[in-house]
């Protein structure tokens, strides 16, 4: 019970502010000779919620829907050696963690580094508080990944201390198959998990983020999404709209104040139900709940 | 002089009796996939509906006999071979003898013979690129060199091909350069500034308007490129589309210049979707585009097909499966790109988007990411299939294997 109470406290904390001003995030970043070798090639250039497509053709759209303040984008040139640093600063911790778990995937460790992160020969992910950072090594070059790394942690250690984030703790932990657990903030997040309906289906309103996960059992296997609300009207309201304006692609089977449950187009089935605050919902199960 | 004419381009273009006869698209939404840039945000809390666009005027145009799906609908070639990409080297050759395999296989002719079903030697032949996600996921310009080989061994002059894309810098940034392919042309359909300032010209208006075909559009009614929902940069949606308002005009090197397309695309996804042979010709040859994300979702690539400029002119689809990537699309993701090591070919557009969509869905489940496969993610080929412009049904697809 405390549990729950604290993780929904965590979730009602109000987000950081948008930014009045730009904010001067290259003083994260390596400065030039760093490594006694790595120089800047180009001045820093900076993206807005307002200009983010012109950097990102194809995705920016995500960023914006999680929280995005700006972007800072670095190049170095070491010979014929190039590294790109994209630092992107995020409204709260939450959309850093939502947007790096979107684009992680499952996560590959970088040998000598402690944040959390994934990395391959291309690309270093990290993420922390309301940082989401990519150290780009596009040429692939093997023999870069210990810079990778070096730049990584030079970054790492200028960022902000970590901050908890409440809402993946929504997820019970029993059966959760590792690397699925994802932050939903729209309904750019969602589909990628489940289509529950069109646009933002569970009125998340970009501000509140809901959890999902995929779980295994022996009774068989699911998908859990779970969204927490400031209060039990305003969880209700997300149930109204749900059935309202639930998937054409989905048939109600059984339906009641508080519990929906559907078939999909693969024969599977959903249940959606609201107990207070919390809007949780099951897909794709073999069988009807 | 225009006075900034693109802030007004919802004036009525040169030709609007050209759309007294509009047709109703029933557009369902897509599902939102992310389809490019821009979008505009899924605020909307209620279905969608539908839009109006000049569909039936484009169906009204007699089709010719280059018209898609071609001459092999519901046929699908898979070229593959594992020497094309070892590490991060491309070998050239080995495309090179994929891309003979792939077109001979597709039509049951040689190289030659081919050249002459598609093409003659006054034709003006574009090919069309994906260059987003460069250096990993973008078309290769191997594959190209290519394509462009068998076109001048024909006899086609070099000066009568065109590399094209919308964008003029990311042709540059996927290697897609005059110093690079010799005695072609490499044209961005406009020019696009990054950072948003450097894109008009003295008089306030974009640089490139006049690259667009004001005759020649998508029209949709209602839906226009300012005041959307999250979107709060009226300017840099001009620098990036050109022109405001319900029109979406093509540009003038496909309605003037050109004379047949070869759409090469590259194999990703884009959200639950993909981004490949209709996305890449949908999104890529028109301006104004962000409008149409939500309410026409990835029905618009269906409907741009659909226009004679595009339909009688696209005799060749080309998908550049060499590397797929099958999740974080259309931009790169490195840790989601692999080595597929395969072309696809087909003059159906449709059929070669649904065996690649197949192919991708299945990759995402091997590779443990969460498939969402409602079927709204494959509505737009079914609805192309509709139209008469392909094959949208698996049980009706050849696929074969060069």
């Amino acid at each position: 019970m405390i549990k729950a109470v604290v993780i929904f406290a965590l979730l009602m904390l109000p987000l950081a502010p948008p930014a009045a001003r730009a904010v001067d995030d290259t003083v994260l970043l390596p400065q030039d000779g760093f490594l006694g070798a790595w120089k800047k090639s180009d001045p820093p250039k900076r993206f807005t919620e307002a200009d983010l497509y012109g950097y990102i053709d194809g995705g920016a759209e995500l960023f914006l829907e999680y929280g995005f303040e700006q972007l800072t984008v670095q190049k170095y040139r070491n010979g014929a050696d190039d590294f790109t640093v994209e630092a992107y600063r995020m409204t709260d911790p939450a959309a850093a963690l939502g947007i790096y778990l979107m684009k992680a995937g499952k996560e590959t460790r970088a040998v000598g580094f402690r944040e959390r992160h994934t990395a391959n020969r291309y690309q270093l992910m990290l993420c922390r508080n309301r940082y989401f950072v990519i150290v780009n090594n596009l040429a692939g070059r093997e023999a870069l990944a210990s810079v990778q790394v070096k730049f990584a942690s030079y970054i790492a250690g200028k960022l902000p201390p970590p901050s908890p984030v409440g809402e993946l703790q929504l997820l019970p932990r029993e059966g959760l198959v590792p690397g699925s657990a994802r932050l939903v903030r729209g309904a750019y997040g969602l589909q990628a998990v489940y289509t529950l309906g069109d646009g933002d289906i569970l009125l998340l309103e970009r501000k509140r983020s809901a959890a999902s996960g995929d779980y295994k059992s022996a009774k068989g296997s699911y998908t859990l999404i779970v969204a927490g609300y400031a209060d039990a009207a305003q969880a209700g309201r997300a149930f109204d709209h749900l059935q309202k304006n639930l998937d054409r692609y989905l048939k109600v089977v059984e339906q009641k104040p508080d519990r929906l449950v559907f078939e999909d187009y693969s024969k599977k089935y959903g249940v959606v139900t609201v107990v207070g605050r919390r809007l949780e919902a099951r897909v794709k199960l073999a069988q009807k709940p | 002089m225009q006075k900034y004419r693109s802030m007004t381009a919802n004036l009525p273009p040169d030709r609007r009796e050209f759309l007294k006869t509009l047709g109703v698209c029933s557009a369902a939404v897509s599902g939102g996939a992310i389809l490019g840039t821009p979008a505009v945000l899924g605020a909307q809390t209620t279905p969608p509906k539908p839009v109006e666009t000049n569909l039936d005027d484009f169906m009204k145009v007699p089709r010719t006999k280059f018209s898609v799906p071609g001459p092999f609908p519901g046929r699908v070639v898979r070229a593959t071979d594992a020497r094309s990409l070892v590490g991060d080297l491309f070998d050239g050759k080995v495309i090179a003898s994929m891309v003979q395999k792939g077109i001979t296989s597709l039509t049951g002719r040689d190289m030659k013979k081919s050249f002459d079903l598609f093409f003659d030697k006054k034709d003006i032949v574009g090919i069309k690129v994906n260059p987003v996600g460069p250096p990993l996921i973008n078309t290769r310009p191997e594959v190209v060199d290519a394509i462009v080989k068998w076109l001048t061994d024909a006899g086609l002059p070099p000066q009568n091909i065109v590399i094209w894309d919308r964008f003029d810098y990311m042709l540059t940034d996927a290697g897609f350069t005059t110093e690079r392919f010799k005695g072609i042309r490499v044209e961005g359909l406009q020019t696009m500034d990054e950072k948003g300032s450097n894109w008009k010209d003295k008089d306030g208006n974009h640089l490139s308007i006049n690259n667009f075909d004001r005759d020649v559009f998508l029209f949709a009614k209602g839906i226009v490129g300012k005041n959307v929902p999250n979107y709060p940069n009226d300017e840099f949606y001009l620098n990036q589309h050109v022109f405001n308002g319900e029109y979406s005009y093509f540009g003038k090197l496909l309605t003037q210049r050109l004379t047949k397309i070869i759409n090469v695309a590259a194999y990703k996804n884009t959200g639950p979707a993909i981004s490949m042979a209709t996305k890449n010709i949908g999104f890529g040859s028109l301006c104004n585009v962000g409008r149409l994300h939500v309410p026409l979702g990835l029905r618009t690539s269906t409907q741009v097909i659909a226009a004679p400029v595009i339909r009688d002119k696209m005799v060749l689809n080309i998908t550049d499966g060499l590397r797929g990537q099958y999740d974080g699309g259309p931009d790169k993701n490195a840790q989601f790109v692999y080595a597929n090591h395969s072309l696809y070919f087909a003059t159906d557009p449709f059929a070669l988007d649904l065996i690649c969509h197949n192919e991708l869905k299945e990759k995402r489940r091997a590779m443990g990411v969460t498939v969402n496969d409602n079927p709204r993610f494959t509505e737009y080929l079914t609805y192309g299939a509709s139209l008469g412009l392909g094959v949208a049904d698996v049980g009706k697809i050849t696929v074969v294997k060069a």
